[in-house]
């Protein structure tokens, strides 16, 4: 039977944000140092959504065809962090990170190689400031890398069950600054997380 | 002199390498794609410095760093990861591992690293 909408109140909520959006700075400042550009990403977003419903949402699956992801697990949270782009800014950062012009516009080893390690720096800046604020350490999968050559994938139908559970989404734009490249830094909540998030942040935010 | 590095991304290793190669122009390099390669080429073998990853395939680093501690690995070894986590770098040191670098990687932070290494 499924479970009522998990509760955020408030002042959860800022906090989570506020937590999440120090992770991202510092995912910024990484990606800016390995590229050499300003980047910028949002304040994020964060929507509870029933996974069915999220695994079938078009509207969060904006064009994008390039994904990098990481499972993360601790104790009583888990979860998918991402990064997703466009092609065209996928192969534009990869140039960026290469330091170099490719002849092709293709997606070869050692570009994909290094999206890959860029995601998962910036997953790890992320997700490594939430583990720390936290206090709660949190084990990572190896990342992966999704390209499709032309449309959007399915952004987060593979990766989230449609078992009519709770899930977090947390969401927040990405841009590097006088580059055609842009996507979005998603992270992924499932719904047995949000109990002990809840409680982690509380803790928290009753230290004086 | 003879350095290892130990991670997963050839992208890393790669620039892991250049920056090393600057500072040690005559160096020579042992490579490493997992953990479990790393066990099986670096004990015996004599080396300046490794730099180690966390996250890696078949062997994480720090089952790595607990196994070369059994098999009494002596030469230094430095965390190289885009784990930023506390609880990680304070498990690594109690592992005995000599330095912890976050990536990503710049000149600045290799040469502060072999700086702390004393070389």
């Amino acid at each position: 039977m499924k479970t009522k909408v998990p509760l955020i109140h408030d002042g959860l909520r800022e906090a989570f944000i506020e937590i999440t959006n120090i992770g991202l700075g510092k995912a910024a400042a990484a990606l800016s140092d390995m590229t050499g550009r300003s980047v910028l990403i949002s304040v994020p977003s964060l929507e509870v959504f029933d996974s069915a419903t999220l695994a079938s949402a078009k509207e969060i699956e904006p064009i994008t065809s390039v994904r990098i992801n990481q499972a993360f697990s601790g104790k009583d949270i888990s979860g998918q962090a991402m990064l997703v782009l466009n092609r065209s800014g996928a192969l534009r950062l990869a140039v960026l990170l290469m330091g170099e012009p490719r002849e092709h516009d293709v997606f070869g080893n050692i570009e994909q190689m290094a999206l890959l390690e860029t995601g998962n720096i910036m997953i790890g800046s992320v997700m490594g400031i939430l583990g720390n604020m936290l206090q709660s350490r949190l084990q990572y999968d190896l990342p992966s890398l999704q390209i499709k050559a032309d449309g959007a994938i399915g952004l987060l139908s593979d990766i989230i069950r449609p078992d009519n559970s709770w899930v977090i989404l947390v969401k927040a734009t990405l841009t590097i600054g006088e580059e055609d490249v842009s996507g979005y830094f998603i992270i992924l909540f499932q719904e047995n997380s949000i109990v002990t998030l809840s409680s982690l942040i509380e803790k928290q935010l009753a230290v004086k | 002199m003879k350095i290892a590095i130990v991670d997963d991304s050839g992208f890393s290793r790669r620039r892991v390498k250049a920056y090393l190669s600057r500072i040690f122009q005559h160096a020579s390099f042992l490579e490493c794609t997992d953990g479990e390669e790393a066990l099986r080429k670096l004990p015996g073998e004599v080396l300046e410095f490794v730099t180690l990853d966390l996250v890696m395939p078949n062997l994480n680093g720090i089952d790595v760093l607990k196994r070369l501690r059994e098999l009494d690995f002596q030469s230094p070894i430095v965390i190289l990861t885009a784990d930023i986590q506390e609880i990680a770098q304070a498990e690594c040191r109690e592992l005995g591992c000599c330095g912890f670098v976050e990536k990503p990687i710049n000149e600045e932070k290799i040469v502060s690293m072999v700086r702390d290494l004393g070389l």
